[in-house]
């Protein structure tokens, strides 16, 4: 971003709340259901039909407040967004305006070694979801499935505290952590159960007043959400360099060609008419209720990297990354169960089993490599039975071949590490005698081919060479 | 007169109603009729009163998070005139 | 045998000392009812499944505890859904309407052994005084066919006076059960809100909605409202308490009664009829040596605009959802998603309901919620206020049912003419009060009402004073 431009940021994010049944109708709302076979008569509209609100969607809305030292609000009532739309069966969508049931709340996200940012919440409500609109599956049609009407959503509303793309994702990935942990959603935003739309504006560095602001949507993954904001704020910067206004809009992001565009339809400011829901009786919370709920909290990520920290020795980056992810956390820990070493098994997580995970599009808990199996691996190379290198080859290829065992693996590839201090001064004195160009070299100051010779040998031990051993004894024999 | 053309037509909008050339006058005549009625509440002064936006106010009533209904989207699709693989169809919107 | 004008307690009783069958019963009403087609009442009827539960019943070993109205014939007014059965609400938005499921008002009624008759005809979506905003045509008086019924629940009153059946449903969110019992010189109850369940009730305003009964007297009223009161946990407004035995409750003599009146109010009118009614009124009281006081409403009079700001917004909002995609009236030849929605409303509704949603739309817009809606319901709850303060002082308060007798049909054109049919049974609405209307008096050969107002839930002593007046006997 250019020097003179500063940007601010609001994200809103709709969680869908994993109850069992829907927040005013008793329809279930498992995901993958064939159109329609999920909409009962309620989630329909038809006529005389009513809202009954689920209690499970009042309590993991309270588990959320109490999650980010929120108000809980003791009078929870609702109100009618009045609109038209078809995958909305009553033309009007419950929801909450005046007594949400989350009020302020806060978390805190760091970037790399930065300073911990504090991060507001304005406010998090309870309301229902809307259905499908599906517009390519017939020619002259749209589609309509309102399997996902009535789903429970909790909308969370972030303070516009957020500066930059990085920082947006960094309390996007929190609040994921949270819902995950405190288990009310699984967050999945690939299949739509969290959403996040950004509010987006920039300003002169410096200047007091908020810049207009538009509103993106259609963001249905980390990467998209950076991505969206950053091209934005490009965006806005340009037309208002240019002496054009900004448009406040919606905008939807458009991950193929990586732009955002208006939404045409949607150019009128619509008057939604809220008011309050007549059909549910304002529900009064409880302070003992509230505090049931607090003394049953689950461990929270925050709390979770403190215990990484302080109990099991891991850095604050390490045990910030590990905690992003609860699956992930929770592989950690469970590979501590048979091997003691955080700091080992920390690394491999964060760094070669997590890129594992990402080249097989796969998750932490539906890992083709189990923890027990990952922790007999890096038990052969914490007792040094092989290198780092072959470590990593042998990864890969229990992943690849999950009926292999670690050591048939390890066998197979040839990749037992060579740890004999007298078969390892052979090949060093081998490698020597090879390059003596270069023994010269170093020998006369150029100390960089130290890592030469490194190199040659691991590559005449076909990696094997215990690389610790190797630093040793070449030290010894460079002279 | 507190609703004009331009106010019917924005209502009209907002309700989704299309109003016929032929009914315009007279439903402009009886909106206005009511709503000078209506203007009565206008001279009282309830600044310091709140909202009754329900008669009967405690007793709020909660659901189990309980799956009971067996969806027979057959039996329920009966009603629409216009639905193709148990979708329902709409013309095509484009956004 | 003239089985059709027997009250709904003379039925059960004949019932059980098998007197005459449930046969015979649906037979005579067929026959009166075919006889009495002109009056328009019905939107549909199945006779033939009619008299197949009647036979059934007739069959039937099940005691009169377990099934309390065991062949019974009734009529359910159309706006509650029946399962497989058309509902239309008056409406052409909703003439092709079979609903997939029941109200619980009317599961309840089955349970309880009665047998639907036929959907009475009323105004479209209940919204109207005088059955005449109903897309099949005026229901008319049976007394005077040149009349009104009133209305939104005209053809449930009709039904019962024409003596079709011994009592039917009706719903009431502004007086709709109570003037048109008064019009057709029948009793009618609105109980507390929440008293009966709302689900399977076509909703036009939902926080003044109630279902209720038209009955011959206010003792069969009691007892059909026993069977359709209670806790729902479909509907969300339904309230939990105990349903007391009100048919026995009516007529027990346990009950103190001091009848809260508005002498000075009902003067203020300047309606010499009207005041002349309301003092006979008095007069029976004191002849059955009924304590009475004075009381005061004072924001009563601000009722009729509160009403036709908060029952147009919550309607705007719930007839929302005729579309004509998942239900209901579809328009064909449409260009696209805008045309469906402007076309399929536009011919679909009639006029009187297509004039309150623009004015409940107008009154939530964007501007003008807070001087109408949010208002509105301040206003509500000074209005609400006066009855909680009477009530300190009074068991139940006595009001005209209507200003006037049934006018004749067509007769009114100006839209506030007619909403101030409602004028006296909005405030009970407003406040969620239960109320009954009881023939009283008469103006051109026409029956008038007098009107009842209970506190919450206290339906078994309004029942009971009700009743008291209506006998004349103490």
């Amino acid at each position: 971003m250019k020097d003179n431009w500063e940007s601010v940021i609001g994200l809103e994010i709709h969680v869908q709340l994993n109850s069992e049944s829907k927040i005013f109708s008793n329809a279930p709302t498992k995901f993958g259901s064939d159109q329609n076979l999920q909409a009962c008569e309620v989630d329909l509209g038809m006529p005389g039909t009513l809202p009954v609100l689920n209690e499970k969607a009042i309590e993991k809305a309270i588990k959320f407040g109490v999650a980010i030292n929120a108000e809980i609000a003791e009078k929870v009532g609702f109100a009618r967004k009045n609109y038209f739309y078809p995958d909305l069966p009553k033309g009007y969508q419950i929801s909450q305006l005046d007594d949400p049931i989350v009020g302020k709340g806060s978390i805190e996200i760091q970037l790399g070694d930065q300073e911990i940012k504090t991060i507001g919440i304005t406010r998090a409500h309870l309301e229902e979801d809307a259905g499908k609109s599906i517009h390519d599956l017939f020619e002259n049609e749209t589609a309509i499935d309102l399997n996902r009407a009535g789903t429970p959503l909790l909308e969370i509303v972030s303070e516009p505290d957020m500066s930059n793309s990085e920082e947006a994702v960094a309390y996007l990935k929190k609040i994921h952590s949270i819902v995950c942990a405190l288990e009310i959603s699984d967050g999945n935003m690939s299949q739509g159960s969290m959403r996040c739309d950004a509010n987006v504006s920039v300003r002169k560095k410096g200047e007091k007043k908020l810049g207009t602001r538009t509103e993106l949507k259609n963001i249905n993954s980390f990467k998209f959400v950076e991505k969206a904001i950053n091209f934005e704020i490009k965006r806005q910067i340009s037309c208002l360099e240019k002496g054009e206004e900004i448009v406040q809009e919606t905008r939807l992001y458009d991950a193929i060609n990586n732009t955002t565009r208006s939404m045409r339809s949607k150019e009128e400011a619509n008057d939604y008419r809220y008011f309050p829901e007549p059909d549910i009786i304002p529900i009064q919370i409880t302070s003992d209720q509230i505090q049931k709920i607090k003394n049953e909290l689950p461990e929270l990520p925050d709390e979770k990297k403190e215990r990484f920290i302080n109990e099991l020795g891991l850095s604050e980056y390490d045990a910030r990354n590990l905690t992003y992810d609860l699956e992930l956390a929770d592989f950690f820990e469970k590979t501590l169960v048979n091997i003691d070493d955080p700091k080992l098994v920390a690394n491999w997580i964060l760094g070669d089993f997590s890129a594992i995970l990402n080249k097989f599009d796969a998750e932490a808990n539906n890992s083709k490599v189990d923890a027990v199996k990952f922790a007999e691996l890096l038990t052969y190379l914490k007792e040094e039975k092989i290198s780092g290198q072959a470590t990593k080859k042998v990864l890969e290829n229990i992943w690849e071949n999950p009926d292999l065992s670690v050591s048939k693996s390890i066998q197979n590839l040839g990749l037992e590490q060579i740890s004999d201090d007298n078969e390892i001064e052979e090949i060093i004195e081998k490698v020597i005698n090879n390059n003596p160009d270069q023994k010269e070299q170093f020998l006369s100051g150029k100390d960089r081919l130290f890592g030469f010779f490194v190199g040659q040998v691991m590559k005449e031990s076909k990696g094997k060479a215990n690389p610790k051993l190797v630093n040793e004894i070449l030290k010894k024999k460079l002279v | 007169m507190t609703i004009n053309d331009k106010t019917l037509e924005n209502l009209s909008k907002l309700s989704k109603i299309k109003i016929d050339d032929n009914l315009r006058d007279k439903l402009k005549e009886d909106l206005n009729l009511t709503m000078n009625m209506i203007d009565k509440i206008n001279k009282i002064d309830c600044d310091q009163i709140e909202e009754l936006s329900h008669p009967i106010k405690d007793n709020f009533n909660l659901r189990e998070d309980v799956v009971s209904e067996d969806i027979n989207r057959e039996s329920l699709q009966k009603t629409s005139n216009k639905t193709e693989d148990g979708f329902y169809l709409v013309p095509k919107v484009i956004e | 045998m003239n089985l059709e004008t027997l009250t709904l307690q003379e039925q059960i009783d004949g019932l059980r000392e098998k007197k005459f069958s449930s046969v015979e019963l649906v037979e005579n009403y067929i026959s009166v009812i075919e006889d009495k087609e002109d009056l328009n009442i019905f939107v549909s009827n199945d006779f033939e499944k009619a008299l197949e539960k009647a036979k059934k019943s007739d069959g039937s070993k099940k005691s009169q505890e377990d099934v309390p109205l065991n062949g019974i014939p009734m009529v359910h007014k159309d706006i509650f859904c029946t399962k497989g059965i058309k509902t239309s609400c008056g409406s052409k938005m909703l003439d092709n309407f079979y609903p997939p499921y029941s109200a619980t008002v009317v599961e309840k009624l089955e349970q309880a052994g009665s047998i639907c008759l036929g959907k009475a005809n009323m105004d479209e979506f209940a919204m109207g005084s005088s059955n005449e905003t109903s897309f099949y045509g005026a229901v008319k008086n049976p007394l005077n066919i040149k009349k009104t019924p009133g209305g939104s629940s005209g053809g449930s009153a009709a039904a019962v006076a024409a003596n079709f059946s011994s009592f039917s449903t009706g719903t009431d969110t502004g007086g709709s059960i109570r003037q048109p019992a008064s019009f057709c010189g029948i009793a009618g109850i609105k109980p507390t809100y929440g008293r009966v369940s709302r689900y399977g009730m076509i909703a036009f305003a939902s926080s003044l909605d109630q279902g209720g009964i038209l009955a011959k007297n206010i003792k069969d009223a009691a007892i059909a409202l026993q069977c359709i009161s209670g806790y729902d946990s479909k509907d969300a407004t339904s309230i939990k308490a105990e349903v007391p035995n009100f048919s026995e409750d009516c007529e027990s003599s346990e009950f103190e009664h001091v009848v809260g009146l508005v002498t000075d109010l009902i003067h203020s009118f300047g309606d010499e009829d009207l005041s002349k009614n309301y003092g006979e009124a008095i007069e029976r009281l004191e002849k059955l040596k009924i304590k009475t006081k004075e009381i005061e409403l004072p924001n009563l009079e601000l009722s009729l605009p509160v009403y036709y700001v908060i029952a147009p917004a919550e309607c705007s909002a719930n007839l929302s959802r005729y579309d004509g995609i998942r239900f209901g009236y579809r328009a064909e030849n449409v260009e696209n998603l805008e045309d469906l929605y402007f076309k399929s409303r536009g011919e679909g509704f009639g006029n009187e309901t297509k004039k309150r949603i623009l004015i409940g739309t107008y009154c939530l817009s964007s501007g003008f919620y807070d001087a109408y809606y949010k208002k509105a319901q301040k206003i509500r709850n000074l209005i609400s206020s006066d009855f909680v303060n009477a009530f300190k002082d009074v068991t139940s308060v006595m009001l005209p049912t209507t200003s006037g007798e049934a006018f004749d049909l067509g007769s009114i054109t100006d839209p506030v003419e007619m909403y101030k049919q409602d004028i006296f049974t909005i405030p009970a609405n407003l406040g969620g009060l239960p109320a009954t209307s009881v023939p009283f008096g008469e103006k051109n050969n026409m029956p008038l009402g007098i009107q009842f107002i209970g506190n919450i839930l206290e339906e078994s002593s309004l029942l009971n004073i009700s009743n008291k007046f209506q006998l004349g006997e103490k």
